[in-house]
């Protein structure tokens, strides 16, 4: 899974650690998002996508295989 | 390593107050881990000083060393714990860290890898020495029982709450 989470931070001109601090996660948690190590939760992809004011889908970017 | 705890997981985790009585919780747990500590020592003193049973010299150092690193731990946790308490952005930095969905995740996977790791090493001992001395291989069988039913009653409590 590829997320669009470094290009919309680097956007609104936040850095990893105000977002993480916004999130209440650790600034790893942002860095393995936004290399696409780790796959978010529900939960958190919907903090993110209303930090953003986004939605999910145009932020988390879902492989083939993922979708239905 | 700021979210390597392996009591983490369990507890308020929303705010810096809920969090603060979480670790009051955590003092509590490392205080016990101190008295397993002195209950190693007192068992060893116990035996060979009023029960005049003859200990050998092996035997006597794993429970002294054993249980002075238990009391040590302990000790130390709760200096940690303390000095977290004391200062609100220590509270806070802990707080995420502990509840942060990675670090549970990278936990969770770690626990599982530890435990496969513990079954291997508990059949090895059951292999080698249980032919030789029946009471390992007991204890082993122990263990290996109170371990799957702890699995199945675990499995069976938390599939009912999801």
């Amino acid at each position: 899974m590829k997320t669009r989470i470094q290009e919309l931070r680097k956007e609104k001109k936040i850095t990893q650690n105000e977002l993480a601090d916004a999130l209440n996660v650790t600034r790893q948690t942002i860095i393995s998002l936004e290399n696409g190590k780790y796959k978010a939760s529900l939960v958190l992809a919907h903090k993110i996508a209303q930090f953003f004011q986004s939605t999910v889908e145009e932020i988390f970017i879902f492989e083939e295989d993922e979708n239905l | 390593m700021t979210g390597m705890c392996l009591l983490s997981g369990k507890g308020d985790y929303t705010t810096n107050e809920g969090y603060r009585k979480t670790v009051k919780k955590k003092i509590a747990v490392m205080s016990l881990i101190i008295i397993l500590g002195l209950l190693s020592i007192a068992a060893i003193e116990l035996c060979k000083h009023v029960f005049n049973i003859p200990i050998a010299d092996y035997t006597e150092g794993l429970y002294l060393g054993i249980g002075t690193g238990l009391i040590a731990c302990g000790t130390i946790l709760i200096i940690k714990q303390k000095r977290i308490l004391a200062d609100e952005e220590k509270l806070k930095k802990a707080r995420i860290a502990e509840s942060d969905e990675r670090n549970l995740a990278i936990a969770n996977a770690s626990w599982k890898t530890a435990t496969i790791a513990l079954l291997i090493a508990v059949y090895a001992e059951f292999l080698i020495a249980g032919m030789s001395m029946p009471q390992v291989a007991r204890a082993a069988e122990i263990l290996i029982a109170v371990f799957f039913i702890v699995y199945l009653v675990s499995y069976r409590t938390n599939a009912a709450k999801m």
